[in-house]
């Protein structure tokens, strides 16, 4: 990541922007939460929600591992305490996450509740669109870029889960295990636009460490993933800048 | 206090709020930092394993019914998408849907 982005200089205007974050949108991320989405609606219907409660999971906590910690362990007959623990230890990942993004954006957003707002929207599909947006266009473009994109999926996500909710188990298997799939692949390939070596490093380490340290520690897997990898990169090719 | 001791709204509301906490503690620290300094650059870092380590968790380790298909299958398929990704010059939309077919046409080939 160049620290610090183009306060100006070449890359769309904030209306191109705009119109080019609609698109990206509505091209593939859509389909991708969407489908994530249909998931968490089927489950959410499984494990004894009501359509209501699995939108406002998706619309408000909008992060599927902690959903699917919420009602698979509710189901379950857990503690609210040990409930509670799981989807907040599902959700550190968004502080690192948060940081790194609005600090990136704040040049074009200095208030705090829009601020909450970006961080909020932060999925794993919108972070990695966001981040790359900040580096191939200006600040300003780049916000304008995100609202679209991040609002788009949300919007998908709560589409998604009523879908789910209502139909899923109407659904063939295997169209099925394709939407989740294509979740995987999607998400996958927006590392596959990055150029820069720093972070080229830190993906790669992250993509090597994530499953065994997973299977090793289940619950602070994704968590000691990150700083394991995350420092790993930092003192390799981080240090002198 | 089991959770199903309140009632689901609640809890949705509470995991709500948890999750939150963390986004919004992060945004806060947004403002303090510097994005130009060594910190900065370490939490980015951080950021990028941690999202990364979780999609690569996502194709290795699956939860609910993926983590039935092969491993193999999976592997291969985001491997193709990679492919075209990159003989497609680039195109995102492109090479998903050739990483979701070939999964497909995987899964219909293959007994699951």
């Amino acid at each position: 990541m160049k620290a610090g982005t183009k306060a100006s200089g070449p890359g769309p205007d904030r209306r191109a922007a705009f119109n080019e974050g609609i698109r990206h949108g509505l091209a593939v991320p859509s389909i991708v939460v969407f489908s994530t989405m249909l998931g968490f609606g089927s489950m959410a219907h499984a494990n004894g929600f009501s359509a209501f409660e699995a939108f406002l999971s998706t619309l408000l906590v909008w992060a599927m591992p902690g959903q699917v910690a919420m009602a698979d362990l509710r189901a379950s007959g857990a503690d609210l305490f040990v409930i509670l623990l799981a989807v907040s230890m599902a959700s550190v990942r968004f502080f690192p996450m948060a940081t790194i993004l609005v600090g990136t954006l704040r040049g074009a957003t200095p208030d705090l509740p829009r601020q909450l707002l970006i961080a909020h929207l932060m999925s794993a599909s919108t972070w990695p669109m966001g981040m790359a947006a900040s580096q191939r266009m200006p600040v300003a473009s780049a916000m304008a870029y995100y609202w679209p994109v991040a609002t788009l999926c949300i919007t998908f996500g709560c589409i998604g889960t009523l879908a789910g909710y209502w139909l899923s188990a109407d659904m063939p298997e295997i169209a099925r295990l394709t939407l989740v799939f294509l979740n995987v692949v999607f998400l996958s390939l927006l590392f596959a636009q990055t150029r820069d070596r720093l972070v080229i490093l830190a993906v790669a380490t992250g993509a090597v460490l994530g499953p065994p340290l997973h299977a090793l520690e289940p619950n602070y897997g994704v968590l000691l993933t990150g700083v394991i990898g995350g420092t790993f990169a930092y003192a390799l090719l981080g240090r002198r800048r | 206090m089991s959770g199903t001791a309140i009632t689901p709204l609640a809890l949705v509301l509470l995991a709500a709020s948890v999750t939150f906490l963390w986004r919004a503690l992060g945004a806060v620290l947004a403002s303090k930092i510097d994005t130009e300094g060594a910190l900065f650059r370490w939490i980015a870092c951080v950021s990028y394993a941690t999202v990364a380590g979780l999609i690569s968790r996502m194709a290795v380790l699956p939860t609910g019914e993926l983590a039935e298909t092969p491993l193999a299958l999976r592997l291969g398929a985001v491997a193709i998408g990679f492919a075209v990704y990159f003989l497609a010059r680039r195109n995102l939309l492109l090479a998903a849907a050739a990483g979701a077919a070939s999964f497909a046409g995987g899964l219909a080939l293959l007994p699951v």
